[in-house]
């Protein structure tokens, strides 16, 4: 007998499990297909915002998390830019090293919050299963929301001219606001990523070193809330009837299941699937994350290791970097973040890589040494900025999400009738990169359980 | 009659007017006219010494005229040319649902009938012949169904919430997906790889500052597509003595409905009493008052300066200053040498030609017009005006008029530039015309900021478009004036696309009416 399923979630992520358990306490009977080779050398740092955590009564399993504690930009000639979370602190720190714009700070991080259109727009974006309009009414809201929905569909570098005068700041929010979803900042909706950035759950957090670890105790959650779970790779997608969808696993056992969703774009190219790493930009890019392990710990240079770094020359890089990429190229000046894991490892990602590669003969695959290549910018971009990096690396391991084949994946390209986020079947949901996949992935579940 | 007082300052104050409308461009003109029929007493101001902006012949050389500003009408409100006559007032089509021949860079060409519907039907290709005839119904349903909110600018919000809510759960769904995503996204979806794609993208992508691979730039398609010409959806068509002859025909339909159209008389600032529009002061030194009053032209001139930062709502003041563009397209009009006789060369040029580059280079074109170099390959859409229109014949002399996209924006290029933009115009045009460097006799090169000089407006008004939804977005707030009663704009921050349309003339018109109708305050 075929089990079955309200939602069935795809994923062996913290986005995943969240998902999955939120809806579960929802009431509704949840499946979770983790593929069987479990490899999570992203996660270092990951979102846990404070709704889900509530909901979830995740502190009832002995969990405690650090906070991010500063958002860092490394530009060229030593200079840093640093933001915090906290409004006021920030608005001090800029104070401090005599930035004018930290008159303009305040108001700059309210109004990006306030961008209400935004939210709409992206959620309309990601998955709207039932109701489509939702996006396009926002066209017949009053003349206010036009106006936010103007900004919020217009270009990122636009609303930071509008509000900021400093060119090291804009940089600095430019890379931490468009940085993960690997946009320029000077294409059309490129300002959604900003809002979603001042999005007050956008900040991320860490778990206690000696404490469980953040994605076992929402397996446990998971477990508790009569989440099942099946260990097998996906074998198939296919739709079935108007309104549900057929699960085939590999060794043969099928899931019915009204929907399907992919918290990541990540979980859903390890199940084969295409996907779109930017919110509402379509495929054409791809993300690289690199784990560096270190001979020594770090040089008191940085000390602060609970914070997420950028190392970027100047905003325009940004645009450079990605009609590089769209364009099939590696880009020269790769914009990188990184972060340290709690043992100590860096976590390096740069969202501006190409789908796939093209070069005199056309477009091709990436291939081992396409990887490399990266790997080594990336270690170039950081020696760059700290001093003897290069000899201070031990090993690297490299992935690479989002990397397409030039004819683009089946699912995706050929469905008939898909709207961005989707994967090309109804009802099977594919989420976009976002600044905080627990939060986006909570929501959408709390929006298909709605029935919206 | 208007009354005429001297004022004790000198100058004169006008009364007994009913409504003025400020700008005589098409909207302008648009909106007297409506204002005229509806029996208001109307004075419309141009501050130049030409009524009809942008649009107007000009001369390229001795005895060869061109258009200036459009070559083509493809948006015009069809509501427009009903209820103003304008068929009576003389316009008519020379050449009414144009086809359009595609060149590709390898050398292949692809032909497509104007009336896009049944070219579908008879697209010549197994495999993409079904999924175009699935494409153009579905959009073409889309696009008729958005056509409200492509001009409800001023509209009162609640009309195009119920058209909106009214849509069936399946169109929804597809219009969910063809505001938000990229063309290029839509187009995968529907379309195999081939010629046609690579044609729809270009549409998709022309005169817009939306790139076909960023998100809400399929919007731009949909909005071409819900234009009508003749009764025909998407069609583009080439009135009879080009575009200047639909602003000929709005200038006697306004005049027909008694409209005193004044040129040369620039207005220095709007008054506004009680936060109620109450007349205009005229750059003589005269007023004129009267209790609506309809703005074309710039938002920032009419509200930052002829009204004044001071009185006018924040929000609004950024959502019409904010955006600086980057891209636009640009014009060039050119006389060749030697005229084409027989009727089956004839026939060839009396289409629409388009040269659309592939797309990897169409997305490098649009990344290097916005860092400001022009780019090498250039969407190109030509007509030959003399072999669809057999008045404008000059002597020995055959006329292209071409419209390149996209351009970086100059707010005021020099020579060098200039030459580099023709250069690669005129590359582009070679694709398709080869060795037509050679015939050039004469040559006009209109960019952005030539346009805008001829209109005295900022050559930003001239830019290309932002995406759609930043449009509608913008023109519902333009639309609402500022908050300002008896206040109604019309100028480039109310229209959505690229073209002729005059439906923001019309809505502007038809907003004042309303609120008349509605017991405002009014004659």
């Amino acid at each position: 007998m075929t089990a079955t399923f309200d939602l069935t979630v795809i994923g062996a992520d913290e986005a995943s499990f969240s998902a999955a358990a939120v809806a579960a306490r929802a009431g509704a009977s949840v499946a979770i297909i983790r593929p069987r080779k479990r490899k999570n050398m992203a996660a270092s740092y990951c979102d846990m915002p404070n709704f889900v955590w509530r909901r979830l009564d995740l502190h009832e399993y002995g969990l405690s998390l650090e906070r991010i504690s500063a958002r860092v930009t490394l530009g060229p000639d030593g200079a840093t830019v640093t933001t915090h979370e906290g409004v006021r602190e920030t608005k001090a720190a800029l104070a401090q090293s005599e930035n004018a714009d930290h008159l303009l700070w305040a108001d700059f991080v309210d109004d990006m919050k306030a961008l209400e259109a935004g939210r709409k727009l992206r959620d309309a974006a990601t998955a709207a299963p039932t109701n489509g309009v939702a996006g396009f009414s926002l066209f017949s809201g009053g003349v206010r929301d036009c106006a936010a929905l103007g900004q919020a569909t217009g270009s990122c570098a636009a609303a930071l001219d509008d509000y900021l005068g400093d060119d090291a700041l804009k940089t600095h929010i430019a890379a931490h606001a468009l940085g993960p979803s690997g946009l320029g900042g000077g294409e059309p909706g490129s300002a959604l990523a900003l809002s979603e950035f001042f999005d007050e759950h956008a900040w991320r957090v860490r778990p206690d070193e000696d404490g469980p670890s953040l994605l076992s105790t929402l397996e446990t959650a998971c477990k508790d809330s009569g989440v099942e779970f099946f260990t097998k790779d996906l074998a198939e997608l296919a739709r079935e009837g108007a309104r549900q969808v057929v699960v085939s696993l590999v060794d043969g056992e099928k899931i019915k299941t009204r929907y399907v969703l992919f918290a990541s774009p990540g979980a859903a190219q390890k199940a084969g699937m295409g996907a779109s790493v930017c919110p509402l930009a379509g495929h054409g890019a791809a993300t690289a994350v690199l784990r560096i392990a270190l001979k020594r710990p770090m040089p008191a240079a940085t000390p602060d290791d609970k914070a997420v770094f950028q190392i970027l020359d100047g905003a325009g890089d940004l645009q450079i970097a990605r009609d590089a990429a769209l364009d099939g190229r590696l880009p020269d000046r790769l914009p990188v973040e990184f972060e340290y894991a709690a043992n100590g490892d860096i976590i390096v990602r740069t969202a501006y890589c190409p789908a796939s590669f093209r070069d005199d003969d056309g477009w091709r695959e990436w291939t081992g040494q396409d990887r490399q290549a990266v790997a080594r910018r990336m270690i170039d971009q950081l020696a760059s900025r700290i001093p003897e990096f290069s000899a201070n690396v031990r090993k690297t391991k490299i992935e690479v999400i989002g990397a397409a084949s030039p004819d683009r994946s089946p699912v995706f390209a050929r469905s008939g009738f898909a709207g961005p986020g989707w994967a090309g079947i109804e009802n099977v949901i594919v989420q976009p990169n976002r600044h905080n996949a627990v939060a986006a992935a909570v929501r959408l579940v709390d929006r298909i359980l709605a029935g919206e | 009659m208007s009354d005429v007082q001297n004022k004790p300052g000198g100058g004169r104050i006008e009364g007994g007017i009913d409504a003025i409308v400020i700008g005589a461009d098409a909207e302008g003109l648009t909106a007297a006219a409506y204002l005229g029929r509806a029996g208001y007493n109307t004075i419309l101001l141009e501050a130049g010494v030409e009524i009809g902006g942008a649009v107007c012949a000009r001369e390229l050389s001795p005895g060869q005229n061109y258009v200036d500003g459009e070559h083509l009408i493809s948006i015009l409100d069809p509501a427009v040319i009903a209820d103003l006559d304008l068929y009576r007032h003389g316009v008519s089509y020379a050449a009414r649902c144009l086809d359009t021949a595609y060149f590709f860079e390898d050398g292949e060409t692809l032909q497509l009938g104007g009336d896009l519907q049944m070219a579908a039907a008879a697209f010549d290709d197994e495999e993409a012949g079904p999924a175009f005839q699935k494409f153009i119904a579905e959009v073409f349903e889309a696009a008729a169904f958005c056509r409200p909110a492509f001009e409800a600018a001023a509209a009162p919000e609640s009309d195009i919430e119920k058209v909106m809510r009214a849509a069936p759960r399946n169109l929804a769904a597809r219009l969910n997906f063809f505001s938000l995503a990229p063309a290029q996204e839509v187009l995968d979806a529907y379309l195999p790889d081939g010629p046609l794609k690579t044609a729809l993208l270009c549409e998709a992508g022309f005169r817009s500052a939306a790139a076909p691979h960023e998100p809400f730039s399929f919007m731009t398609l949909v909005r071409r597509w819900a234009g009508e010409v003749a009764g025909l959806q998407g069609a583009c068509a080439y009135p009879q003595g080009g575009a200047v002859a639909v602003v000929t025909a709005l200038r006697r339909a306004a005049q027909a409905a008694k409209v005193d159209i004044r040129a040369a008389t620039g207005v220095a600032s709007i008054l506004i009493e009680q936060d109620h529009a109450a007349g205009v002061e005229l750059e003589g030194g005269g007023q004129i008052r009267a209790p609506i009053i309809v703005a074309a032209g710039s938002a920032r001139r009419v509200f930052m300066e002829m009204i004044g930062a001071a009185t006018i709502d924040i929000g609004f003041q950024r959502a019409i200053t904010a955006a600086s563009p980057q891209l636009a397209s640009g014009h060039l009009h050119l006389a060749l040498k030697g005229v084409a006789r027989d009727e089956k060369t004839r026939g060839h040029m009396s289409r629409r030609l388009v040269y659309a580059p592939p797309r990897e280079a169409l997305r490098r074109a649009f990344a290097d017009a916005r860092a400001g170099r022009v780019p090498s390959d250039l969407m190109i859409e030509a007509v030959f005006p003399d072999v669809l229109d057999e008045e404008i014949g000059g002597d020995g002399m055959q006329l292209l008029s071409a419209i390149a996209h996209p351009l970086p924006f100059d707010e005021a290029p020099d020579a060098d530039r200039r030459a580099e933009i023709e250069t690669a115009i005129l590359a582009n045009i070679e694709k398709f015309a080869p060795d037509i460097e050679d015939r050039i006799k004469a040559r006009a090169l209109r960019l952005a900021s030539d346009i805008a000089q001829s209109t005295s407006a900022p050559a930003q008004d001239y830019a290309a478009p932002s995406s759609i939804i930043e449009q509608v977005a913008l023109a519902r707030v333009a639309g609402s004036a500022g908050y300002v009663s008896g206040l109604y704009f019309c100028g480039r921050e109310a229209r959505i696309g690229a073209g002729l349309s005059c439906a923001a003339g019309r809505m502007a018109a038809k907003a004042a009416l309303f609120e008349v109708k509605r017991g405002g305050r009014a004659a």
